[in-house]
């Protein structure tokens, strides 16, 4: 989109408090990555899910954690802010 | 062996009671960790929270121009301020005058958050909840946009900030201060100050100097928390 290159004053200026302002728009929409799981080593503590600034982290009924692909906007604070290194960032095609 | 192991999400409600679909907000955005801990830890209470931001917003006499929520209780109201710097200016993004101000003002209780310690920051909203009186508390929320680092840094420089002891972490209550952080091995802050790309051009004697107006604020607070 032609969008992404630019940053406006507006999205600088970015507040999550104005309602109204972007009905239509979803965080998950501009993703360029997403955060993927490593099962084997994960001991489902659920930093990630703490720190995930969108609540995009959602605990499955197994324990695990998985991404809510209508909010996670990528921004890869899961993957820097887990203990032992299990989540990856996938790029999206 | 769920019973035993440490699960983060046992201890905080979970549903979520902030929706970034109905605003805007950035990739890795500070404001929006924070206001989703404030609003798991006020839960029902946040129906009544009015959010704004304006330029120029006064409050307690000082212009500002971050986002504040307001919180009413009973006859008194909580008053949360979201400080994602605007001004950009170096010494502005060192010395905090709005708590300071609070208390002068005499509000019951007033904190200073970062939702890198999530936890931290949701027993302080708790508690300014409970508080006799109007509250204040004043959340670092890191910008990755306009403080120019790496997205996935938001929370990462949230704990340089406070390490570093560029913003101290403390409360105040009923004219008491106590402090929350205790960092044992502190941060230098030209750490802190190098790690956004905002302050690309500062030389080091602007570094130095900051430094030197971290430690002088740093005491001062030292010494209103000390016992007598």
């Amino acid at each position: 989109m032609e969008s992404k290159a630019k940053v406006s004053n507006k999205t600088l200026r970015c507040i999550a408090v104005q309602a109204g302002a972007a009905k239509a728009f979803k965080p998950g929409n501009r993703v360029v990555a997403r955060p993927v799981w490593d099962k084997d080593r994960c001991v489902r503590c659920g930093v990630c899910y703490i720190y995930c600034p969108h609540g995009a982290v959602v605990r499955q009924d197994d324990g695990f954690f998985d991404a809510n692909t209508d909010r996670c906007s990528g921004c890869g604070v899961c993957h820097r802010e887990c203990w032992f290194g299990v989540i990856g960032m996938a790029q999206e095609a | 062996m769920d019973k035993f192991s440490l699960m983060v999400p046992n201890f905080i409600p979970a549903q979520e009671y902030f929706d970034p679909q109905h605003g805007e907000t950035c990739i890795g955005c500070g404001v929006s960790l924070a206001a989703r801990l404030v609003g798991k830890a006020l839960e029902k209470a946040c129906a009544g929270a009015v959010c704004e931001r304006r330029s120029g917003a006064d409050l307690f006499g000082v212009k500002t121009d971050a986002a504040f929520m307001r919180i009413k209780k009973g006859k008194a109201e909580l008053i949360i301020c979201f400080d994602d710097e605007p001004s950009n200016a170096l010494q502005d993004a060192l010395v905090k005058k709005l708590p300071a101000v609070a208390v002068a003002e005499g509000i019951a209780y007033v904190a200073t958050a970062c939702p890198s310690y999530p936890f931290d920051l949701m027993e302080k909203v708790k508690r300014a909840m409970d508080a006799d009186g109007s509250a204040y508390i004043h959340i670092l929320t890191p910008c990755p946009s306009a403080w120019q680092y790496p997205t996935e840094n938001t929370v990462k420089v949230g704990f340089k900030a406070v390490e570093s002891c560029a913003f101290p972490l403390y409360e105040v209550a009923s004219g008491f201060y106590n402090l929350t952080n205790t960092t044992l091995k502190p941060r230098s802050v030209e750490e802190y100050i190098r790690a956004q790309g905002r302050f690309e051009k500062a030389t080091d004697a602007q570094v130095k100097s900051a430094a030197a107006t971290v430690e002088k604020e740093y005491k001062k607070l030292l010494e209103k928390a000390q016992p007598e």
